[in-house]
């Protein structure tokens, strides 16, 4: 009800509000685009150095996994990803799995939000539940797409032929209006660098460093913006899955509210108090999760957009394809549907009976599966 | 798919609205139990229409109930007062709504105040309550904090004229067949009657000051 004593401050008007996105995803894309500068810059013995121990699928996915966790957002690493790919370093068939491990490390953020229903029983078993459905779902897609795709390299080669229909084929560079509008900035940050003595590979790692920066804060500052700009918007499609139940129009506004506020993380983080308070059942939060997934996968999309060479299109695509894979694979047949349903429900009922097991489900999965995998695999 | 673009009003808009959609539901169960103290034997209609609406009453609560809880999970806590106030609004309605059940009670055990010789007092009243419902529509919907303070101060004074009117059936020497069906509708006019001023008052004062009427005085009849 409007009461006229909680009268809310005005903010930043709407338009302009939306200007300032605009303008955060140029800063993006600037980032992208020094990101692929730093690469070049660092010269090839750096380059090997940092790059050899992902030439292994296993390594690749912890990395990812790792990475993830740490910035706590797979746009940034997806981003990342992207614009390494864009730079000629990382191959397309060495990112794959990185881009896979992003799929599994951005669901820690929603089971931290669960975290915080602990010290209610019911409450934190709802949550967990639909918490980690989102994991399960996203490590049985890799279990299953990841040896696929290392055997027949499905998901890479179509997106090489997507991308190649769409901008050219690989190993080519192609004149993207992005790319040259990013350049400028990009440049001014090299040429201003350079001018203080900056050379070789202390330009590169400083490129790097500003490049990941400002990927890392325009991300954040959009997702900030974004959200509060269609905050109701999002509300009134929550409402409307509450009031239609799952399945695909579920998913498909997963997929919108992602894509509007630029962050699986917060689709999937909303999902948690409406799940513990019994609002959202699991079966219905399932399938938004998975809308989210694929939301989620236009960052690297944008991103692929600051680069001239089709193989960034091509990872990005990846990323969608993986992710609209493992809908297809999982969700349409009634008994596959329900394998993350079930382990999710089954998860949570451990986990709330013995809680020390929440520690080493999240620590586990998330920390020491990929250190320990990374350590041994590099 | 594109309704997400569209620029509908959503949140709690949403919930005003469902707000106003439970006022009028609450002056239509209302009339209707009011109406079943006059009318003749069957009210088998009345009473199942009495019983239907509330039941929509009760699923619109709910449904608030729900909406407030994606509001804060999409907003956080910026509307944490409103969002209680709503919390609070909808239960008084669902009270009310109750109240209604329980004169449909009384008709459906055998009273009936047609031909009494207070039937005009009541229908007075009646006609009076009934008003409130249609003017604290309005109130919400329009946020219109001075009519509320006028409503919350004429509630004040009829419940405290309904007190007085109970008191006196206490004491009267007329028998209790008389007496105490009058007194149980007496009581329950005057719980809608506060219901109805916290709702209106919610609008004015948020949730700080609802519990009490204008004069500062703790309203316990809700």
């Amino acid at each position: 009800m409007t009461t006229d004593v909680t009268a809310s401050e005005p903010g930043i008007p709407a338009p302009a509000r939306a200007a300032l996105v605009v303008a955060l995803l140029y800063v993006f894309l600037v980032g992208v685009g020094l990101l692929e500068d730093s690469i070049v810059a660092l010269g090839p013995d750096v380059q090997e150095t940092l790059f050899a121990s992902v030439t292994n699928p296993l390594a690749g996915l912890f990395v990812g996994i790792l990475a993830t966790v740490l910035a706590q957002s797979s746009s940034v690493t997806t981003a990342t990803i992207v614009g390494l790919v864009g730079s000629g370093l990382l191959g397309v068939e060495d990112a794959v799995p990185m881009i896979m491990g992003a799929n599994i490390g951005t669901t820690v953020t929603n089971t931290l939000a669960s975290l915080g229903h602990l010290r209610r029983a019911k409450e934190f078993q709802a949550a967990f539940a639909a918490a980690t459905v989102h994991d399960i779902f996203n490590v049985i897609s890799v279990m299953v797409l990841l040896p696929l795709e290392l055997a027949t390299g499905v998901l890479s080669r179509t997106a090489a032929a997507l991308s190649g229909a769409l901008v050219g084929s690989s190993g080519r560079t192609f004149e993207s209006p992005i790319k040259a509008a990013v350049g400028a900035p990009a440049k001014l940050v090299d040429g201003v660098l350079t001018g203080i003595g900056a050379d070789g590979p202390l330009l590169g790692l400083l490129l790097l460093v500003i490049g990941l920066g400002l990927i890392f804060t325009a991300l954040a500052a959009i997702t900030r913006n974004m959200r509060t700009l269609v905050a109701d918007r999002v509300e009134r499609t929550v409402n409307d899955v509450l009031s239609r139940g799952g399945g695909v129009p579920a998913i498909v506004a997963g997929v919108l509210i992602t894509v509007a506020v630029q962050s699986s993380s917060i689709t999937t983080s909303i999902l948690i108090p409406l799940a513990a308070s019994g609002v959202l059942s699991l079966r219905n939060t399932y399938p938004v999760t998975l809308g989210a997934n694929v939301g989620t996968t236009v960052t690297a999309l944008l991103a692929s957009l600051a680069t001239d060479r089709p193989e960034a299109l091509t990872i990005a695509l990846v990323h969608t394809m993986f992710n609209i894979a493992g809908i297809l694979l999982l969700y349409p047949v009634p008994a596959l549907r329900d394998i993350p349903v079930n382990l999710a429900e089954r998860t949570a009922a451990a986990a709330s009976a013995r809680r020390q097991l929440v520690a080493v489900y999240v620590i586990g999965l998330f920390i020491v599966v990929p250190v320990v995998g990374v350590l041994l695999l590099r | 798919m594109f309704k997400f673009l569209r620029g509908r009003p959503g949140g709690m808009d949403s919930i005003d609205r469902t707000v106003g959609e439970m006022l009028i539901d609450c002056r239509h169960t209302f009339d209707l139990a009011m109406a079943a103290l006059e009318a003749g034997e069957d009210i088998s209609g009345l009473a199942a229409d009495v019983r239907a609406t509330d039941e929509r009453i009760n699923a619109a609560e709910e449904q608030v109930r729900r909406q407030l809880i994606v509001h804060v999970a999409v907003h956080g806590g910026d509307d944490v007062g409103a969002v209680l106030a709503d919390l609070l609004v909808v239960k008084k309605l669902e009270r009310i709504g109750d109240q209604h059940k329980n004169i449909l009670d009384l008709a459906e055990e055998g009273v009936r105040l047609g031909g009494a010789a207070d039937h005009e007092e009541f229908e007075e009243l009646r006609r009076e309550v009934s008003e409130m419902f249609a003017t604290t529509a309005a109130i919400v919907a329009d946020a219109d904090g001075d009519r509320a303070l006028a409503l919350g101060q004429r509630a004040a004074v009829m419940r405290s004229d309904l007190d007085g009117r109970i008191r006196e059936l206490i004491h009267t020497d007329l028998p209790g067949s008389h007496a105490v069906p009058r007194v149980l509708l007496l009581r329950y006019l005057k719980r809608i009657v506060a219901n109805l001023a916290g709702v209106a008052m919610t609008v004015r004062d948020g949730i700080e000051r609802t519990e009490r009427d204008p004069s500062g005085e703790d309203v316990t009849d809700d």
